[in-house]
């Protein structure tokens, strides 16, 4: 059922079994998880059903640091969330990604990606993705055209991607949860505060608020944000009043280690002669999956580098596309979402797409854990009276360095194989320089800062993605991820939240058997 | 540089060759062969291979003169001179095979962004100074 926040009651208490917050990729995937079941689900929402300025104006934040998008247009606030103009890439991370790696500081998850395959299949359902196969050979079986560069994957890889519809999730669960007897949606409803017990170890409610000047109380047995990493933070921090410097935040940690994908043109390929290359072509809407380059795990070790890939982008259209940083500049999204998509649409038309022999290679590479790249709260306060976000985002030495060895190590290997030459953008060539060039751009994948460690001094929620010293607060989402690993974080924070979904039906089932 | 412009430098395919290497009398045949860099030449015009040869030659002065070049790029993987009357087929065999070799053990260098082996970047060296 569907309940308008506005035009409830003021001050109206809410109660339910579940309690979750934000109603985007996370929230909903995990809503849907208790369709017709005997718990109350309370969903909430801070926008409608459709974009409302006021309401996005709530995300405008000051950014530091590496120059990054205006805050107020990477993410959008209504019901279905930033799914509302996602592009659909999908890809899970790479076992080496859980790992603990020595090479990498505060790397290591307390779980694996064995623990996570169960729950991958399962969200490939929710994203409207073809069989849970990552593997090359599964997709040459479907399509024999799709050839490698190099058979080889001794030192490079090919790292498979799948492609949502993209599965819009305000259209695609709308009914459904408008429908269901047992998930309760409140749109305009935005929480601005958590109120926990007086020693903190325990969420008891929870205060919405919105612009007609209602304020309403939520009451639930378990919370779970799902706002996205930037807000699940600033709520985090915001809702202050039994500790000052925020629920679960005893070892400042909250908001600290912010990733984000560096998404950078960094090189281009001439291959020697015509090769097959439908494994790597992508066209929107009509590609199912496709590969990416990336370096064998055994050689991220050997020569202590991040995990990234390379996708490859014809070169006479690549010269056409404006970087992400410049067309995507303006606070509202669906303007520089119009001015992003419609540049590189416009690329593609004006393009030749005749034996294509030169390519852009575009990295999308991890960021390593840095405490540094941070989510803080700005002295600004929002139209409802929480603090703004402030993003640090702070890169270091290590992630130029890792992006210069992967090239080495393409262009070494492509040239072994007689394939081609690499050549790399006049940024990468000086080893002593650690500067950015103005075109450095990030994914919009927002990481890590309440990133999942066993240790409350090393992380801020446990593997079961509970919030450490709370028995009742959770958080689904990417906030979660401990590193970034290279693909794009939808397909993994869904399953994250199934995860987590089963995780607390377990915790209902434990309570439940208790009491009888 | 442009699909358009590329050229082929190969002697050995018998296509078309823009580039006039010095025929030196005291030099053996197979010379000719020494100072066209044939896989770079599919994707590279004769300028950037002149560029690249330049550019190889500042960073690497120990090598900036033709006879050490020339010296260097007709060695045998034991580092033996190969027989002045060698074919320039078995000498085109030899210097790929040096380029597979040098992209396999990390004999590589940076130059003016190219990531190259150091074969093919002593062979646009030699090519600089044939076509200064």
């Amino acid at each position: 059922m569907h309940v308008d926040g506005r035009v409830l009651d003021n001050n109206t208490l809410i109660e339910g079994d579940i309690c979750i917050i934000g109603a985007g990729a996370a929230g909903i995937s995990m809503a849907m998880e208790w369709n017709n079941t005997p718990y109350k689900v309370i969903l909430l929402e801070g926008g409608g059903f459709e974009y409302d300025p006021k309401i996005q104006d709530l995300y405008a934040g000051k950014t530091t640091g590496q120059p990054y998008y205006p805050l107020m247009s990477a993410r959008l606030h209504y019901f279905g969330g930033t799914t509302g103009h996602w592009a659909g890439f999908c890809s899970p991370l790479d076992p080496v990604d859980f790992a603990k790696r020595s090479w990498v500081e505060h790397s290591g998850w307390p779980i694996t990606r064995t623990d996570m395959d169960p729950f991958y299949e399962r969200a490939h359902k929710n994203i409207d993705l073809g069989p849970y196969d990552y593997t090359t050979q599964f997709w040459q079986k479907k399509d024999p055209a799709l050839k490698p560069l190099i058979e080889s994957d001794a030192v490079i890889r090919n790292k498979m991607w799948q492609f949502s519809p993209p599965t819009r999730f305000g259209e695609k669960y709308k009914k459904d949860i408008v429908r269901s007897r047992n998930i309760h949606l409140y749109t305009y409803a935005n929480v601005v505060n958590i109120i926990s017990n007086e020693n903190g170890s325990e969420i008891v409610e929870v205060t919405v608020r919105n612009f007609e000047g209602k304020q309403h109380r939520v009451r639930a047995k378990h919370f779970i944000l799902a706002c996205c990493a930037i807000q699940n933070a600033r709520l985090l921090l915001a809702s202050n009043h039994q500790s000052a410097k925020g629920l679960g935040n005893t070892n400042d940690l909250v908001g600290r280690y912010f990733m984000e994908h560096l998404e950078i043109k960094c090189a281009e390929l001439w291959l020697l002669k015509s090769t097959p290359m439908k494994l790597y072509d992508f066209s929107f809407g009509v590609t199912k999956a496709r590969a990416e380059l990336a370096i064998n795990p055994k050689k991220q070790e050997e020569y202590s580098m991040l995990n990234g890939t390379a996708s490859l982008i014809p070169l006479d259209m690549a010269r056409k596309i404006k970087p992400a940083i410049e067309a995507w500049s303006q606070q509202d999204p669906r303007k520089s979402g119009d001015n992003f998509f419609g540049n590189i649409s416009q690329a593609g038309k004006e393009s030749s797409h005749q034996d294509i022999r030169s390519y852009e290679l575009f990295t999308r590479i991890e960021q390593a854990p840095n405490p540094n790249s941070r989510v803080t709260l700005d002295s600004e306060k929002d139209g409802l009276g929480v603090p703004r976000a402030t993003l640090h985002w702070e890169l270091t030495a290590f992630e130029k360095r890792s992006l210069r060895t992967m090239y080495e190590l393409l262009g070494r290997e492509l040239g072994r194989a007689a394939m081609g030459r690499v050549k790399m953008m006049e940024f990468l060539t000086d080893k002593n320089d650690n500067s950015w060039p103005s075109f450095t751009g990030g994914g919009w994948h927002h990481m890590g800062t309440t990133r999942m460690h066993d240790d409350p001094k090393k992380g801020v929620v446990d593997a079961h993605c509970k919030v450490h010293g709370i028995s009742n607060l959770f958080v689904a989402g990417s906030a979660c991820f401990t590193t970034a690993g290279a693909p794009n974080p939808t397909l993994t924070l869904i399953a994250l939240t199934l995860r987590l979904s089963d995780h607390i039906r377990s915790l209902m089932k434990i309570k439940s058997e208790t009491v009888a | 540089m442009e699909r358009r412009k590329f050229i082929t430098l190969t002697a050995v395919g018998g296509m078309a060759v823009s580039f006039t290497g010095i025929s030196c009398t005291s030099r053996p045949a197979y010379y000719n062969v020494l100072d066209k860099p044939q896989q770079l030449s599919y994707i590279c015009d004769a300028k950037t291979i002149r560029d690249i040869g330049m550019a190889y030659r500042a960073q690497t002065p120990a090598e900036s003169g033709s006879d050490r070049l020339a010296d260097l790029l007709s060695e045998d993987s034991t580092g033996h001179a190969v027989s002045s009357s060698s074919d320039n087929t078995f000498i085109q065999t030899l210097i790929n095979q040096k380029i597979t070799d040098d992209f396999e053990k990390g004999h590589t260098v940076l130059i003016n962004g190219w990531i190259l082996s150091v074969t093919e970047a002593r062979q646009c060296a030699l090519f600089f100074l044939n076509n200064k």
